[in-house]
């Protein structure tokens, strides 16, 4: 498996996909921020993934780059991490805890893709592109 | 074009420098003068970040900006943009976990040294300390790489 990103929409639909270069990494992409920057006033986060089983976290890199690319862009943005069983969700929470999980869901789970497009619904009009 | 994007005149820089372009904040904009095209990126990005601060930058307006995660892009000239030209753009890597293969190999050679260590000043748990910050990615050195 090679770890993979993809830049959505705030409807959550895909807009730019970025292979990367080994099972534990996405490079940095001058491609993938041209997407970005183009569609700033649509993009709604970017989701990536973590070549294991069961829930998961950012990394030192991952959260380096969320802060990089908000802070490029002007606004927050949703980071979720897929994992060959789960999906967790990260966004800025507030000044004291930084980033952190607002939902994960085990997409096993028969009602997986509801809670997503709940979650997804939430966190855009938290966000309010803002 | 955006509210907040400013048309500046194209000035093309000397030979050897270039013009810096910047994003921040959801704005873009050029630092207006000219700079060396082989500035450090360190260098540039303190540039960049007295010019905001000074409100320097058309397009861009004054704040505190932090640029240590940002990375810098360099485009030197070609037939249909004769002047060299530099980003500092956010940088837009994920992942970078320690692979089990990587880990493993730096348990084996920790394993081989362990009777002869080269760092006979540092305890356990300063070793045990650094070898977990590795993996966390809290450091980037690797901790045997000095062997």
């Amino acid at each position: 498996m090679i770890e993979t990103a993809v830049v959505f929409t705030r409807n959550g639909h895909p807009l730019f996909w970025l292979p990367g270069s080994s099972a534990g990494a996405v490079p940095d992409s001058r491609a993938l921020w041209d997407n970005m920057w183009e569609n700033r006033g649509i993009v709604g986060g970017v989701a990536h993934t973590h070549p294991w089983d069961g829930t998961t976290g950012p990394s030192h890199e991952d959260l380096t780059t969320f802060k990089a690319i908000e802070a490029g862009l002007g606004t927050r943005l949703i980071w979720p991490i897929a994992t060959m069983t789960h999906v967790v969700y990260i966004t800025y929470l507030d000044a004291v805890r930084g980033y952190g999980e607002v939902m994960h869901v085990d997409f096993r789970d028969e009602d997986h893709w509801f809670n997503v497009i709940k979650t997804l619904r939430l966190l855009s009009q938290n966000n309010g592109g803002k | 074009m955006a509210d907040n994007e400013v048309l500046v005149p194209v000035v093309e820089p000397p030979e050897g420098m270039a013009k810096l372009t910047i994003t921040f904040n959801g704005q873009q904009g050029d630092l207006p003068d000219p700079v060396s095209y082989d500035s450090t990126d360190g260098d540039l990005k303190q540039m960049a970040t007295e010019a905001i601060r000074d409100g320097y930058i058309p397009g861009i307006d004054a704040a505190e900006a932090d640029f240590a995660d940002f990375v810098v892009d360099r485009f030197p000239a070609r037939d249909d943009v004769p002047f060299n030209r530099l980003s500092l753009r956010p940088k837009t890597p994920f992942g970078d976990i320690r692979s089990e293969e990587e880990i493993q190999d730096v348990i084996a050679r920790a394993a081989e040294r362990s009777q002869n260590t080269k760092w006979p000043g540092m305890t356990y748990e300063e070793g045990v300390e650094q070898a977990l910050l590795w993996v966390i990615e809290e450091i980037d050195d690797n901790p045997m790489q000095d062997d």
